[in-house]
Parts: structure tokens; C-alpha cells; sequence
């Protein structure tokens, strides 16, 4: 998968909206001096994760639990970090008053939780198992 | 009492909180002073925009990233528990050349140093408390003349303060302090409930309030007074609060002053003439070895760096220097009623408000003390990599919480045992030659004071509207108090400072830090180290 879509996808999973071009370029220079390179099994996890939104939540909840500090849920911070320092996303990291179906919303994420946090799990465990050792 | 007028060249090693204050006491008595620093300094062009909120910024600025994350995203890089890890990126410079030249290896203690330009008072928090006449008698320090110390200090700073519970362990008995700033409205809804509790809260042990901090809410000597941008954590331009860069720019000035910013001391050697000092220009590949002479040097580079240095020059590698430090707690509280509020636009990143808990019958010592932050000017991913969460529901939860949450930091006082100490020995990998190792554990009076005051907490928060929702033990050193590695000793003994400063087995060389400090209260000692630097270098003026 191309950095960009995959930036794109993680942008449109962590905020709804494309990733600006400069968070993009910002996210590429960071995966490479931050040495957060994926090992095979990895990759065909993440690339498969990218391709398909809701597997993308998954694999998140999955590695909060089970690889907190391997490099998928390094690469899903710097991404947050990057779009939370974006002005076009302002409205998506601090609080603004909102309607019925934005608190809707954010309360059905919630639910579903349980859910991702278990079909997560066997997907981090491989990470775990076959993943680069981070340093 | 008259002050003979000095003629002679006095050298100051470092330029923090300490050895700006004791180089200034020493010109006003008439020395000359050469001061020696590792000089580190921030880029001016990773600062923010002057004058802009941190609203305003999050919403306009397409740069943020570079004082929010850091040009190379070192904010996010360092993970929580790291040296440095608490620094914003416009902060980082702090940690500049520590670990080339100040090597350092502990598996139980984690401290912070720093080379640069004002020392670790770049990333001081600006509570200004003052030692109680109790702290001062355990710590070796004479009463009457740090009393003076911490007002003339205060004079010079600036500190704001008001008369409430938490005077006797703030303010004190010191004139023409500032107002108080205003305060968030998180930290206003807080305090109004304790206020409601105030007898209940008290009885238990429980003060609360206002802290006293070095940030100006009126102009003075050309600084701006606080204008609540709510960017204090990544910016100094308008020198609301006190740093020590601030003094030794007026230094400056002094044409008997002369500071030399990129020099790392290692050593001296003191012969009939005065003293000869050693160390290396500190940015340079090669080690560049340079020597400076005076009549006289005063060590100012932190309870560590001067036992590094004492170490050195009195034949110490391989023996245990005490340390003492403040163990601490991070405490997060949740205000269930500010839940879903947006953040003000007006507002100040300091600490709101200040904590004291001693329990009824305990020791006038036995106390720990904190500050209360509001989580309003620290990214979301601070937090967001903490939570055991996928990212987007991190997200979508902090977003409405961010505006009740809470930061506590408590702090629990330390004395001097066998068992935690800081030892120098050789390296020949290193450029000084050698790597400073430390054993440090709590004690099982520490372990017992921080258990009581957790549960304390846990226990009256709610009742003022605030539930601690998790708390996680600082690692030892975290807190970036350090103190009590040469203390004062009325006995000619090696490693230890007469009650004036002086090394003990030397003629001219001082020690005007926290070193000498017996005892570490649960308080910030930032203007206890400024107040006896201005006094050791009042006696030094008086030899």
C-alpha cells in the first residue's frame, strides 16, 4: 500500500476527513526517523487493516491492550499526534458544543468497543509474536 | 552591618536559579565575577507566535507541530518515564549535551540534569514556597538569614501570593508580593467547594489553596504581566514568569561580570594563588580541555553536577555521596459537573492551586504538598497513549473530558539514608572519564506518608467535587528536586560544607546549590536554593 492511502485511511478512521497533504509528508519523515518499520507479518496485517476501515479499529483496540509499545500503535500515535497538531482538526480534538447525533455517535463508538477490543485481540497477538522488536 | 567592597575574581559555576542569584549578591558587594555554564539555549525559531493564544494557535497555525510536537516529533518520541519525557518540545534544550558530558547510569533513580543556559529553572514550574522554620532547623539552614534571603529574592523576581490555608507552607511572612492571578474556571469550581468544606477538609488534615509563583500579574523591569494565552508551557517570550536567563541577561550588563556559555567544569584544583577550575568546551567534537583561575569558585551546578565536581577534585570516585530527592505521585482527577465544557479562551497553564496534607499529630515536618494543574494547554495524545484505548475512542472520550481533568502532583518529604546514595567511578567510554551511579529506594516512613496521603486524597477529593481516577508513582528522581549530597556539617569532615558554604578541606571553594541541604521537605525548593544562594554569597562577600 502507497503511504499516502495510507495515511488517508488513518486520517478518515482517527478524524472522519482526508489527511492534508503536509501531516502526510510530516507522518512519512516521522515513520522513517522514528525507525517504525514494520516486519512481513506486520505489514500484511497493517496493509489488509488500511485497505478496510473497521478492521483498522480492530487492530487499534487490539494493540492498546496486547502491543502497546510495538511500532502499529506507534504509527497510529504519530498520526493522532500529527492531525491533533493540524488547525483543520481543531473541532475533532477539543470540545466544541455539538448536536444530538454527534453525542449519538460518539456513544455507539463506545458501545462497539467491547467488540473491536475482542476481534482485535488475535490480530495483536500475532503482531506481538512476529513483530520487529522495538527498541 | 557593613559589607567590605570585593575587588577580587570570584567564579561561578553555573547559570541557574543558584548561581545567578549568588553572582548577583557578590557584584552588588562589588566582585568580579566570571561566570561558567554549558550555555545551552532553545531555538528562537521553533518559539511560537508572540501574543497569539493557545486557541487561536491550534485553530490558525499550520506549524504547530514544531512547539506542540517538535520539528522531529521528539514530544511523542520520548516515552512517559524517561529524563526530559515531562519537557515540551520548545523545552528540550534543557537536556542539551546532559548525555554526552553527564553520563549517568541507575536502574532505581531517574534524574534530570542540565548544561543549559539557566539551568533545570527553564522547566521550573514557578511555585515559590518557603521552608517553615521546622524545614529550615532539619535542613541545616539558618532561619533568620533565609528569611531575609527569601525576600530579597522575592523582590527581585516578582512572586505573587494572597493569605489563605496554604500560606504557612507558601508565602510566609514575606512583603509586596503581586496578586494572584485569576484563576481557570476547573480549578474556581474546585476551590469553591473546598471553600464550602474548608472546616471538614482542615480537620483531616487537608489544605487547599492558592500557591505563590514566580509569574508577574503586574508589570516590572521591563517584564509583561501575565496575559492568560495559556502558552506558558512552550514559551517565555514575554517574561511573565521567572527564569534565571532573565537575571543573567541584566548580569550582562555588569561590566565586572563576564559569562563564558560553553564550558562544562569537571574539576578544580586549589593551590596558595586561588583556585584553578578545568573543564571542556562543550560543543566540540574532540574534547577541548580549557582551565580557568580566580580567587575563589562557588559551585552552583546542582546537588548533582557539584558532587560530580567535588568528586572529582577531593579524590572521591568510589565513594557514596548522599542524595535526597522529593518522591512524587501524578495524580489525575476527573470533575464529573465540567464534563463536556469547552476550554476558555483566557486562561493560564500554571499551577491553580496548591495542596498540603498533614495529618492531625504528625511531625511539623511530616507533610506532603503538591500543585493542581488543569489539563487545558497538553495535547490530547499525552493522554491518548496512555490509555489502554484504541486511538479514535481516546479521541472521542477526551474530547469531552479534557475540559474536567485534573492534574495533582504530590510530593513527600526525604531525609538522608545509608542506602540511597550517589556514587562517581571510572569509565574510560566517557569523555569525563567517568559515570555517576545511583542507589535509591523509599524508605519505609515514605512508603507509609505517600500511602496515608494517597488514600487521604482519594477519600476528600470527591467531596469538593473532584474523583481521582487513576495515579501513577513517579520514578525516583522524577520529581527534579534534588538536594543534600555535601551537607552542612559543623565538623571539618571530607564531603561535607561548613555552615557558610565552604568545602570542608578547602580555603576558597563554595557550595551555593542545594547541596548542603539536610533535609528535603515536600515543597518545591526553588526559593529556598535562590535564598541560600544569596545567602552564601553574602558571607562570601563578608570573608
Amino acid at each position: 500500500m502507497s503511504t499516502n492511502r495510507e495515511c488517508d485511511a488513518l486520517a478518515r478512521y482517527l478524524v472522519g476527513r482526508p489527511c492534508p497533504a503536509d501531516v502526510a509528508d510530516r507522518y512519512m519523515r516521522a515513520v522513517n526517523e522514528l525507525n517504525l518499520a514494520l516486519s512481513s507479518v506486520e505489514s500484511a496485517i497493517w496493509n489488509t487493516a488500511c485497505a478496510f476501515g473497521p478492521l483498522l479499529a480492530c487492530l487499534d483496540a487490539g494493540v492498546a491492550l496486547w502491543n502497546r509499545n510495538g511500532a502499529i500503535r506507534r504509527r497510529l500515535l504519530v498520526m493522532f499526534a500529527l492531525l491533533e497538531a493540524c488547525p483543520d482538526n481543531t473541532d475533532r480534538f477539543l470540545f466544541f458544543p455539538r448536536n444530538v447525533v454527534a453525542h449519538a455517535g460518539s456513544l455507539f463508538r463506545l458501545l462497539l468497543a467491547p467488540l473491536t477490543m475482542l476481534f482485535g485481540t488475535p490480530l495483536a497477538v500475532l503482531c506481538l509474536a512476529f513483530g520487529r522488536k522495538q527498541g | 552591618m557593613s559589607e567590605r567592597v570585593l575587588s577580587e575574581r570570584i567564579l561561578v559555576v553555573g547559570a541557574g536559579l543558584s548561581g545567578v542569584h549568588a553572582a548577583q549578591t557578590l557584584l552588588e558587594a562589588g566582585a568580579s565575577v566570571v561566570m561558567l555554564d554549558g550555555g545551552a539555549t532553545g531555538n528562537p525559531a521553533n518559539e511560537p507566535p508572540a501574543d497569539r493564544t493557545f486557541l487561536s494557535l491550534r485553530a490558525e497555525d499550520r506549524t504547530q507541530h514544531r512547539y506542540f510536537l517538535g520539528e522531529h516529533m521528539e514530544a511523542v518520541a520520548t516515552p512517559a518515564g524517561r529524563p526530559g519525557s515531562q519537557l515540551t518540545p520548545t523545552r528540550r534544550f534543557v537536556m542539551e549535551g546532559v548525555e554526552r558530558w553527564l553520563r549517568f547510569h541507575s536502574d532505581s533513580f531517574t534524574p534530570m540534569e542540565s548544561l543549559a543556559q539557566g539551568g533545570l529553572g527553564n522547566a521550573w514550574g514557578v511555585g515559590c514556597y518557603h521552608f517553615s522554620d521546622p524545614d529550615l532547623e532539619s535542613a541545616g539552614l539558618p532561619v533568620a538569614e533565609i528569611r531575609d534571603g527569601y525576600q530579597v529574592i522575592a523582590d527581585r523576581i516578582g512572586v505573587q501570593a494572597c493569605d489563605d490555608d496554604t500560606s504557612p507552607f507558601c508565602g510566609g511572612d514575606v512583603k509586596g508580593f503581586q496578586p494572584v492571578m485569576e484563576m481557570d474556571a476547573a480549578s474556581s469550581a474546585l476551590y469553591a467547594r473546598y471553600r464550602s468544606r474548608r472546616d471538614s477538609m482542615l480537620r483531616s488534615g487537608m489544605h487547599v489553596g492558592r500557591p505563590a509563583l514566580a509569574v508577574l500579574t503586574r508589570a516590572k523591569d521591563g517584564r509583561h504581566p501575565i496575559n492568560y494565552d495559556n502558552m506558558d508551557f512552550y514559551t517565555d517570550q514575554r517574561e511573565t514568569a521567572y527564569r534565571p536567563w532573565i537575571t543573567l541577561n541584566e548580569l550582562r550588563k555588569n561590566p565586572r561580570f563576564e559569562y563564558r556559555g560553553d564550558i562544562v567544569v569537571t574539576s578544580f584544583q586549589e593551590d596558595n594563588d586561588g583556585v584553578e577550575v578545568q573543564g571542556f568546551v562543550m560543543n566540540r567534537d574532540e574534547r577541548e580541555s580549557v582551565t580557568v583561575r580566580a580567587r575563589k569558585l562557588v559551585l552552583c551546578a546542582g546537588a548533582i553536577g557539584s558532587m560530580r565536581i567535588v568528586a572529582r577534585a577531593m579524590n572521591g570516585i568510589g565513594h557514596p555521596f548522599p542524595i535526597l530527592t522529593n518522591p512524587c505521585d501524578y495524580l489525575l482527577g476527573l470533575q464529573p459537573s465540567r464534563i463536556g465544557k469547552p476550554l476558555g479562551e483566557k486562561t493560564s497553564s500554571f499551577a491553580q492551586l496548591a495542596v498540603f496534607y498533614r495529618p492531625p499529630g504528625e511531625d511539623a515536618v511530616a507533610y506532603s504538598g503538591g500543585s493542581i494543574y488543569s489539563y487545558q494547554a497538553l495535547m490530547l495524545f499525552r493522554l491518548a497513549r496512555e490509555a489502554p484505548l484504541a486511538f479514535a475512542l481516546s479521541r472521542d472520550l477526551l474530547q469531552y473530558l479534557q475540559t474536567s481533568l485534573l492534574m495533582i502532583g504530590m510530593t513527600y518529604p526525604d531525609w538522608p539514608v545509608p542506602q540511597n546514595f550517589l556514587k562517581l567511578v571510572r569509565d574510560d567510554d566517557s569523555p569525563t572519564g567517568d559515570v555517576l551511579t545511583a542507589e535509591y529506594e523509599l524508605t519505609p516512613r515514605q512508603a507509609m506518608m505517600r500511602s496515608r496521603t494517597l488514600g487521604a486524597i482519594k477519600r476528600s477529593f470527591p467531596s469538593i467535587g473532584c474523583v481521582i481516577a487513576s495515579s501513577v508513582r513517579g520514578k525516583n528522581g522524577f520529581s527534579s528536586h534534588y538536594a543534600g549530597t555535601i551537607p552542612y556539617s559543623s565538623e571539618e569532615r571530607d564531603f561535607t560544607l561548613a555552615p557558610d558554604g565552604r568545602l570542608h578541606g578547602t580555603r576558597a571553594v563554595y557550595v551555593a546549590d542545594g547541596s548542603g541541604f539536610r533535609f528535603l521537605p515536600a515543597l518545591g525548593l526553588s526559593w529556598t536554593l535562590m535564598a541560600n544562594a544569596h545567602r552564601i554569597a553574602r558571607r562570601l562577600a563578608r570573608v
